[in-house]
């Protein structure tokens, strides 16, 4: 194999998440710095002391879900339509996939930082704050968007293809659940009254994040293998 | 160099049906194949495999004398355009012609030369274009993706005839420049049948002929004069189709020997050459074939 064709997967994660950043990547700082521009001119000239970035820092990782498994659609047909084999494709998109943890990973400590800096809070309330919980929850996020991604032009003429995803999602969304159940139910525990709320304490979130992380990478893998060109219609 | 390919009892199912079955198939390298069949005959289904779009259910498929499916010096060098391409539709022209640098043969400048000549708007995105340009764009990067094996899906559609008529100019130009192998899969049979060296039907996910085209050609004629003549020339032949207007009759008859070519002569009776496209649909039609 010649040095193009060693090289090329490496040249589509990288043009992909160039991609990305040209549009999600700056759409998202802009806002951010504008956002932080108009509270800190509130700060000074009304007093004003909320952080609406809070909103961000709750969304920022269905964002990633959405871009990652977006991102997947719409570059394995051009990929595979330009001659690349699905390992190749595989490997570019992790590349992808790994720019986009680190990108979310250091936008969501920024978040903090600055909030910590104008003792906003910004992040109170939710999980993701420190490092490893921010590490993991934004790997979590994005490997799911690609297995979701992966299942759909897996299944591609089967009507499942929308529900396996979904079952996905919702496995994510919900992921604390089990293991709340479980953590009543033990010795110890608060019986039969279980209260669910986000996140629940006592739930080991990177660990749970680590797992569904390397299970989420395996069906991506696993169904981009088979993965058939999708259907074109007549 | 070019790819030869090889299906050797190739089956393709989507759920319970046969797209393909059983099929066997050789192409040398270095031809012109024309693959024609019916809507739904598994023409796409076939170039898909040979393009590893898809796998197969069972069976071996080679190209280049390599198995196809994931294999990366193979898929690189072959080519598979469909009908409107496989575009990101938010990519510009240029962007999307520049999608193709994946490939290793890929030629940018005669992508761009190609796109100037057939009047492509390279700032435009690739959704606003009309669908006769976006099939050029198609047509555009497959040329220029110089494959060893490249493959056209009724990339034509859309196409006015003028333009056409240049992609196949094009196409023939390429071809003598850099001998490789080219599959058109087209149901513009006529339009297409000058530059053909073999022809492949496809009927009901099997492979019903496979000939070059002179063999097409020989293989009948059209007799046309008196009916009870043309009765008389043509009794024990294998009849493809007829039409009679009051006392004049017109058939379509298989496996012309010299001999029934000198009887119809002397019956003073017309003889006109087999349409590759009248012989498709002879060959094709459902009641030939038991459905």
């Amino acid at each position: 194999m010649n040095a193009v064709l060693a090289q090329r997967k490496y040249r589509l994660g990288a043009q992909l998440a160039t991609d990305t950043a040209k549009t999600f990547g700056l759409w998202a700082v802009a806002a951010y710095a504008l956002l932080q521009a108009v509270q800190g001119v509130l700060r000074i000239t009304v007093g004003f002391e909320g952080d609406f970035s809070h909103y961000l820092f709750g969304i920022l990782p269905l964002l990633l879900l959405a871009i990652s498994w977006v991102t997947l659609l719409k570059a394995y047909p051009s990929a595979i339509g330009a001659g690349l084999t699905r390992r190749e494709f595989g490997s570019a998109y992790a590349l992808f996939s790994a720019v986009l943890i680190a990108a979310g990973f250091a936008f969501s400590q920024l978040i903090v930082i600055v909030a910590e800096l104008t003792n906003s809070g910004a992040y109170d309330g939710f999980y993701g704050a420190a490092p490893i919980d921010a590490l993991t929850r934004t790997a979590v996020h994005v490997t799911c968007g690609a297995a979701a991604g992966a299942i759909i032009v897996r299944f591609d003429r089967d009507l499942v293809k929308g529900t396996l995803a979904g079952v996905l999602i919702t496995a994510l969304l919900l992921r604390q659940i089990p293991l709340q159940i479980a953590a009543s139910a033990a010795p110890g525990g608060d019986g039969d009254l279980v209260f669910f709320a986000f996140p629940a304490d006592g739930v080991p979130f990177a660990q749970l994040d680590a797992v569904l992380t390397v299970v989420f990478v395996l069906i991506a893998w696993l169904a981009l293998a088979r993965a058939p060109m999708p259907h074109k219609k007549a | 160099m070019s790819f030869s390919a090889t299906l050797r009892d190739v089956t393709l199912k989507y759920r319970d049906s046969d797209a393909l079955a059983d099929v066997n198939l050789e192409l040398e390298a270095g031809k012109i194949y024309g693959l024609l069949g019916r809507n739904g005959a598994g023409k796409t289904s076939l170039l898909s495999l040979l393009a590893a779009f898809r796998k197969p259910t069972s069976g071996e498929i080679l190209v280049g004398g390599e198995p196809v499916w994931e294999n990366v010096g193979i898929v690189s060098r072959v080519a598979l355009i469909r009908e409107g391409g496989d575009f990101d539709d938010s990519d510009s022209v240029k962007a999307a012609i520049e999608t193709g640098q994946i490939r290793p043969g890929f030629d940018t400048a005669y992508a761009l030369k190609l796109a100037e000549r057939f009047e492509l708007p390279l700032k435009k995105k690739v959704r606003e274009l009309s669908r006769g340009k976006r099939s050029v764009l198609a047509a555009v990067c497959g040329l220029a993706a110089r494959a060893e094996l490249t493959m056209f899906d009724e990339v034509h559609l859309g196409m006015d005839a003028p333009t056409r008529d240049a992609f196949y100019k094009e196409l023939l130009a390429e071809y003598m420049d850099r001998p490789h192998t080219v599959i058109l899969s087209t149901h513009l049979i006529d339009e297409v049948a000058n530059y053909l060296e073999e022809v492949i039907i496809v009927d009901r996910g099997r492979i019903l002929r496979h000939e070059e085209v002179e063999v097409f050609q020989g293989m009948g004629a059209t007799l046309t004069g008196a009916a009870a003549a043309v009765d008389e020339v043509a009794a024990g032949l294998e009849i493809l189709a007829e039409q009679q207007l009051g006392g004049t009759k017109s058939i379509t008859v298989a496996a012309f020997d010299p001999g029934t070519r000198e009887r119809a002569a002397a019956a003073g009776l017309e003889i006109g050459p087999v349409g590759l496209q009248d012989l498709f649909i002879h060959l094709t039609e459902p009641s030939r074939n038991g459905a």
